[in-house]
């Protein structure tokens, strides 16, 4: 009986949060068309999408609490990846889905348009980013 | 009691699992609340600044053109025009010209064109100019503004930053859908058609007010109303006239002045048969009297590439002037021009104002 709780509670660990300890954290973008930076961060119990830094060339924006851009407001853990659980993300983004590469680099895919376009987001040096 | 504990937690092991399904945004339409800047007061300007050859790469949605290229140069005193041929895939427009919006004589501008058979234009008018670093614009959709979309453009010494923001016709929030990053590579076709009409002048082009029929707008399946100043329709052997006159778009391809069109047609042998032609109309010969390349590529204007054993081309919108015309076939199916791809030797086209022209290309046969 021991030996059955134990092994359910072993898939459950290891089916629905194995890697989230790596997700939070600064997140800078590979990108020829724009810089920028996006922070995950947990906020009111869920997982965030800050827009910490954006600069497309046209449309420039830095962390502000008083306009707070989002990528997305939760993201949540569907199978491998991460995905925008919102109905809605602020303007200028689409829903996103985050795939894990390695434990520093993540592949971040937008859905728009019936296409998928990817980006190589790379992890900034660790702080605490719940502040 | 072991099977319930048992039950139990393979219950929590699924709900903790549980997939969220993504919901459909469908937003309200949107209050028009746009303000057009008088160009009386600034951004006539960004006419001037849109001239000339801009050579960059492109991202289109999820499209990556690592290069591109669009050619503007003035077709009226107040209107200046630029276009992708895509091909096989279709084409894509932005011209922008001095109108009137809701009373405010202001620059609009009109971004369309043709892709697999639907036909769309959609209109924009400038409301947010900022010359603090560089010189910046942004222009909304003449109905739906921010909430529908807008494309914002940038000037810095010779560089160019456009973007555009859509959301199809409202139906979902905007999102950056084009962003070309470019920089200034040749002024002289540019400023020989800007001596040519007396390019910039703060006169209309168009009346947009006047040539407005709201009831022509196109609103989206299942909705009461208009989101956006769009204009569609679709037919796959219907010409770009008919379809203009069918969306009811207030300012048709006939209409425009200046601009020609050129059909080519390309005779197929069996070393190209089914390969992609890249069909390039250039300002420098691309290739020598015996048909090798030469290192000018950088003077390409349009490239429209064919697919799918095409062996015709129409060129609409197609600025008046001397072209080179060479066409390469991708033998080696890597997708650029490459070493071991056919072409032919070189080969010219005048293209005269308002004109209607065709050319047939018979000997691609020299492979570089």
């Amino acid at each position: 009986m021991k030996k059955w709780i134990l092994f359910l509670l072993a898939v459950s660990f290891f089916s629905c949060s194995s890697s989230d300890s790596n997700l939070p954290g600064d997140w800078k973008v590979i990108s020829f068309y724009y810089q920028a930076t996006y922070r995950v961060v947990e906020e009111d119990s869920k997982m965030a999408v800050r827009v910490m830094y954006y600069n497309d060339g046209t449309t420039k924006y830095n962390w502000n609490p008083e306009n707070r851009w989002y990528l997305s407001t939760e993201i949540k853990k569907k199978n491998d990846v991460y995905v925008d659980a919102t109905t809605g993300a602020s303007k200028q983004f689409a829903k996103i889905r985050l795939k894990s590469i390695s434990s520093d680099s993540l592949e971040m895919q937008t859905l728009a348009f019936n296409g998928i376009m990817k980006e190589l987001w790379i992890k900034n040096k660790p702080k605490n980013y719940n502040k | 009691m072991r099977t319930t504990i048992i039950f139990g937690l393979v219950l929590m092991v699924l709900t903790n699992c549980m997939k969220t399904e993504e919901e459909t945004i469908v937003k309200k339409p949107a209050e028009n609340s746009i303000h057009p800047v008088n160009i009386k007061d600034k951004g006539f300007d960004l006419l001037e600044n849109m001239q000339g050859q801009w050579v960059g790469r492109n991202q289109v949605m999820a499209w990556d053109f690592e290069w591109f290229t669009f050619d503007y140069r003035a077709i009226s005193p107040s209107h200046t025009f630029g276009i992708f041929e895509g091909g096989s895939m279709g084409n894509l427009f932005t011209s922008f010209f001095v109108s009137n919006y809701k009373g405010t004589q202001t620059i609009m501008a009109r971004n369309g064109g043709l892709l697999n058979g639907i036909y769309r234009t959609s209109y924009f008018v400038l409301d947010s100019v900022n010359n603090s670093d560089g010189d910046f614009y942004r222009l909304v959709d003449a109905l739906g503004g921010t909430d529908v979309m807008w494309m914002e453009l940038r000037f810095k010494n010779d560089s160019l930053y456009f973007n555009a923001y859509t959301s199809r016709l409202g139906l979902v929030t905007p999102v950056r859908h084009m962003t070309f990053v470019a920089k200034k590579e040749n002024m002289e076709l540019a400023q020989v058609a800007a001596q040519k009409y007396q390019f910039p002048q703060k006169q209309l082009a168009w009346d947009y007010d006047k040539r407005l029929i709201e009831e022509h707008y196109y609103i989206n399946q299942g909705e009461s109303q208009a989101r956006s100043a769009t204009f569609m329709s679709e037919g796959l052997n219907t010409s770009v006239t008919q379809l203009a006159y069918e969306a009811g778009d207030p300012i048709r391809i006939d209409e425009h002045p200046s601009l020609g069109y050129l059909q080519v047609d390309i005779e197929r042998n069996p070393d190209i048969e089914s390969k992609t032609l890249f069909v390039l109309l250039s300002y420098l010969p691309l290739t020598d009297q015996n048909g090798y390349m030469l290192d000018n590529f950088e003077s390409v204007l349009l490239f429209p590439e064919l697919n799918n054993n095409e062996e015709t081309f129409l060129f609409t919108y197609l600025h008046p002037g001397d072209y080179y015309i060479t066409v390469i076939a991708d033998k080696n199916e890597d997708g650029y021009v490459s070493a071991g791809d056919i072409t032919h030797p070189q080969t010219t086209i005048t293209i005269e104002e308002l004109g209607q022209h065709q050319i047939s290309i018979r000997n691609i046969n020299v492979q570089n």
